[in-house]
């Protein structure tokens, strides 16, 4: 096994917790996490991950799912092929194309939809 | 990569099951299961039943810890509750009160 820094969590792909995870460091979600999610660095909700309860975090990148509300001092970033849905709270929210999201944004800066469509 | 790592600032509240590695580094209160190994690294806080495959104790535990292969205590290690496992090792450094249950 790869060795990682001791305040980086993995929740591997085959672990579900159901209930609460709060603290420190860097946290990425393969598996299932049912309950909250309250870590100071970033979060990540990988490919095949999901989460279903509301995220505070330093900065949050989904490529798998959340049901749940988000707030997220840094950016947001929502990756081809993830769901979302619920109230996004960040200081710039990414969206590309090819997610699904149904949710309310609350952005103080910047809106970026993906890559603006090409012109000739 | 596979595997769960709880990392040293982290702290869970609930209940997790896995069929992979599970490394603590940080803080568990509530329930553990694993069909794979499960350590608890020197650091790691655990309130909570344990059972994985096989189970390694380098931090503190209270509560209930089961393994069909084997669970150690590793020097520094303490754990507070009942074991259930074909093999038990208590290392020198380890601390220990419980039950033992061998299934003679």
């Amino acid at each position: 096994m790869a060795r990682l820094g001791s305040d980086t969590s993995v929740l591997g792909p085959s672990t579900r917790i159901v209930g609460r995870v709060t603290g420190k460091g860097v946290l990425r979600v393969e598996g299932s996490l049912q309950g909250d999610l309250d870590v100071s660095g970033d979060a990540e909700i990988a490919l095949g991950g999901s989460v279903e309860g509301n995220v505070s975090a330093r900065s949050l990148d989904v490529s798998g799912s959340l049901l749940g509300d988000a707030v997220i001092e840094g950016p947001v970033t929502i990756r081809s092929g993830a769901t979302v849905r619920g109230e996004l709270r960040g200081s710039e929210v990414s969206i590309e194309p090819g997610s699904r999201v149904s949710v309310k944004l609350e952005t103080e800066l910047e809106l970026s939809l993906g890559p603006a469509p090409r012109r000739r | 990569m596979s595997g769960t790592v709880i990392g040293e600032g982290l702290s869970i509240e609930g209940e997790l099951t896995s069929e992979e590695e599970v490394i603590i580094h940080g803080n568990v209160r509530g329930k553990v299961t694993s069909s794979d190994a499960v350590s608890i690294a020197a650091g790691g806080i655990v309130q909570a039943d344990i059972a994985g495959h096989s189970v390694s104790i380098a931090g503190q535990v209270t509560g209930d810890v089961s393994a069909p292969d084997r669970v150690d205590i590793q020097a520094g290690g303490r754990l507070v509750g009942d074991v259930k496992a074909s093999r038990f090792t208590i290392a020198d450094g380890a601390s220990f009160k419980g039950a033992v249950d061998m299934e003679v």
